[in-house]
């Protein structure tokens, strides 16, 4: 491989940007050195692809966007209005929700009356004069409540936040979960589990008054708070704040940082491992019945599903994919079900992280039927596909079990997977027996494959550990790489040959396999010899084979008793299954 | 992208008609821009900013000077953007954990048609700024060095330094999978 020097010197060369004498020297390197020769093609490829890319997307957005530009309805008239004149902006709606002691619910969009933005409620100092004295004590600018939050006013003046999230933009003092924050700035105050700055920006983005707000938030380059529940999270994005804690110490919170106040509780994206409440074999009647009711709980979720999806295709346009998701239902305090969790389980084809976090953010929301006892996990594939011929994106929940999916998920029960000759290590008689699909280029299998060194060192007495390798079929090197090993392999070092790979993913040509070689003490010649005879091509062809027959999407993937445990997975989950497959056993 | 020079005029002297046939014209290739500058901020917003800005200065537009209309307003609305780039640094935060486990698995997609240039479109994201605005401008939407040197505010030498460097860096990045478009390689499997 040329070096990005070279490579950038190839590329005048191409562009006839160099001297005469410079051009001179590349074309003699040309003829003697194919390396050059085949690098001056891959950027003929990469014109050729470049030129391919869309220089024109269009969106059925354009038109309103102009619309408005041209006809100037500036989206922030309201926001300079109030800071100029100092008054507050009664949204509709607000008069009648807002006043001392009382309970301030957001309405729904749409039904306020027809003036004025119809969505938010601000609160400021000064009485308009219009419908009602708002007069917040406390504040002195504006805050905006984010929607669906709950709140109420006290005696002196101050906001309590009781779910939700607001935004403070100005000086204000606002209580969240019992916490005090005096804010002087612009900052957002969240008590909604999860990431908090992702909660507040989605739910910006939902309100046509918040894009200023969001506009400026976006700027954001905090941590993002990521919190449970009974906890608050406060994100400074100017000015200052100070954050009165339980204990009563206050705490600076300066622009561009976050402060937040854990509990134990729901939270979003936790770790995955409850696969012992998932159906392993035939699914009961009772199951499908419980499946078909959490089916019919989520489809309310579609719609917001939907609106998740639709945020990542005005990124992506060509966004599509699904996502398998596992639900952890338990009982709230008033006894209706609830999703406690909410966790990617696995196979996450959605190039869109944002999505899934939208995704999961709704589906936390759903009510769900309750669990007989304590929790029980459920899992769902969501499919997110783009309209047909302009048509509109959908978004579908399918419950594995029930229903039949556009693209079913690979089986969830256990396949036989045939060992044959490849190499493994643990008794061959072993009760249980985990085959690992990898490929020496996938950085992840590396990451994977320690992992699998440390629980072959745990349970290597009772446990068979097999290696095959699929190598991707981009991966140029993969199969070279592989092919040494099992050269290495012949010379009764196998495995600390494979280590030596995952250790140096960068030298996998065959100068870095040589040395590789050498470093392990193998015998160069003998080792040279048997990749020169091409004599593993065809076992490594076999195992990618029997892969893709197997229903492997990616690599690293794991069978464990031949049930199939894809991606480069915490060593928890991993060893989790191997004990459960070791119990099953007994 | 070619508007008559009557409705460009009309549209500098204020015609809303013309004004929303110009923009309209030049939309897709403007939100084209917008997105790959990957800017973590609403694309909509930046549009409908760039919009703005483009109506804005429309006046100065000299429709017998030197610049097309086309890579005047690509150098306008590149100078929008940098001046929103200026501006505290936009940086939203990703979903960390969600991420992570999307980089959990190398997906095993084949080399279809399509994911070349979806790994292209990847690798140019990967790029630092000011490598990736001028291969967006340069090769994507096929500006003059000239104009990306006005717009960037740099001697066109350091526009090629940066153009050739980015190139550099995709085909390290990318030389096998090039080469897989070569011998109509493209489809070798379909996710099942």
């Amino acid at each position: 491989m040329l070096s990005l020097d070279e490579l950038e010197r190839l590329s005048r060369f191409a562009a006839g940007d160099l001297s005469e004498s410079e051009r001179r020297q590349i074309e003699v390197e040309l003829r003697a050195k194919p390396d050059v020769a085949r690098a001056l093609e891959q950027f003929r490829l990469l014109d050729e692809t470049l030129f391919e890319l869309e220089p024109d997307v269009s969106s059925e957005s354009d038109d309103r966007l102009i619309h408005r530009v041209v006809h100037q309805r500036g989206r922030s008239v309201w926001l300079m209005a109030a800071i100029a004149a100092g008054v507050a902006i009664l949204a509709a709606g607000t008069a009648m929700v807002l006043g001392y002691g009382r309970k301030a619910e957001r309405m729904s969009p749409g039904t306020g009356s027809a003036a004025g933005p119809s969505s938010t409620q601000f609160l400021a100092t000064r009485n308009t004069g219009a419908s009602g004295p708002l007069i917040l004590k406390a504040a002195q600018g504006k805050i905006l409540l984010l929607s669906g939050a709950r709140s109420q006013v006290d005696k002196a003046g101050a906001l309590s936040l009781e779910a939700g999230g607001l935004v403070v933009d100005g000086r204000a003092v606002v209580f969240a979960n019992g916490l005090r924050f005096a804010i002087d700035g612009l900052a957002a105050v969240t008590t909604e589990p999860g990431d908090a700055f992702a909660h507040v920006m989605q739910r910006l983005q939902s309100m046509p008054e918040g894009k200023d707000i969001q506009m400026r938030l976006s700027r954001w380059s905090g941590p993002p708070a990521v919190i449970g529940t009974a906890s608050v999270a406060l994100l400074v994005a100017s000015g200052t704040a100070e954050a009165q804690a339980p204990d009563g110490a206050p705490v600076h919170v300066k622009s561009g940082q976050s402060w937040s106040q854990t509990a134990p509780g729901k939270t979003l994206v936790a770790n995955s491992t409850q696969s012992a409440s998932r159906p392993a074999t035939d699914p009961t009647p009772e199951f499908i019945r419980k499946m078909n009711a959490v089916s019919e709980a989520l489809k309310p979720s579609v719609g917001a599903l939907t609106e998740c999806y639709k945020k990542g295709l005005a990124q992506n346009p060509n966004l599509e994919g699904s996502i398998i998701a596992d639900l952890t239902l338990g009982t709230g305090p008033d006894g209706i079900g609830q999703v406690t969790a909410a966790t990617i389980a696995k196979d996450y084809t959605l190039a869109s992280p944002f999505v899934a976090s939208c995704a999961l953010q709704e589906l936390s929301r759903a009510s769900v039927p309750a669990p007989a006892g304590g929790t029980e996990v459920v899992t769902v594939s969501i499919y997110f596909q783009r309209g047909e011929s302009g048509g509109d994106p959908s978004v579908n929940i399918v419950s594995p079990s029930v229903g039949s999916a556009p693209a079913a998920p690979p089986p969830q029960t256990a396949q036989t997977v045939e060992v044959g000759n490849a190499p493994s290590r643990g008794p061959s008689n072993a009760a249980v027996t985990v085959v690992e699909f990898t490929d020496p280029e996938c950085p992840y299998c590396g990451r994977a494959h320690q992992s699998i060194n440390t629980l072959y060192k745990e349970l290597g007495d009772r446990v068979r550990f097999v290696l095959k390798f699929a190598p991707m079929p981009f991966h140029r090197r993969a199969p070279g790489a592989a092919a040494a090993a099992f050269a290495a392999g012949e010379q009764g070092q196998f495995w600390e040959y494979v280590d030596a790979l995952y250790a140096h993913p960068d030298a996998l040509d065959r100068a870095g396999l040589e040395r590789m070689a050498a470093q392990l003490g193998l015998d160069q010649k003998e080792f040279g010899e048997a990749l020169d005879s091409n004599r593993f091509a065809s076992a490594i062809e076999a195992d990618t084979a029997q892969a893709k027959t197997l229903g492997v999407k990616g690599v690293p993937t794991f069978y464990i008793n031949g049930r199939p445990l894809m991606g480069a997975r915490p060593i928890d989950d991993m060893r989790s299954m191997i004990l459960e497959a070791l119990n099953e056993r007994r | 992208m070619d508007v008559p020079l009557e409705t460009i005029e009309r549209a500098k002297a204020g015609n809303l008609q013309a004004r929303e046939e110009l923009l309209r014209a030049f939309a897709g290739p403007l939100r084209a821009l917008v997105r790959r500058w990957g800017s973590p901020a609403d694309p909509e917003d930046q549009l409908q900013e760039l919009f703005a800005k483009v109506l804005r200065v429309l006046p100065q537009f000299e429709v017998a000077g030197a610049a097309r209309l086309s890579t005047w307003i690509f150098t306008v609305a590149h100078r929008a953007l940098l001046e929103q780039r200026r501006r505290p640094q936009l940086n939203v935060v990703p979903l960390e954990q969600a991420k992570q486990i999307a980089d959990q698995q190398c997906i095993h997609r084949a080399l279809e048609e399509g994911e070349l240039r979806r790994r292209l479109e990847d690798a140019i994201a990967e790029l630092p700024d000011e490598q990736r605005r001028v291969v967006v401008l340069a090769q994507i939407h096929h500006q003059p060095l000239e104009a990306i040197a006005e717009a960037e505010g740099i001697p066109i030498g350091t526009v090629k330094s940066r153009l050739h460097r980015a190139r550099a860096r995709l085909v390290s990045k990318l030389a096998n999978a090039l080469e897989e478009r070569e011998g109509g390689r493209h489809v070798v499997t379909r996710r099942a």
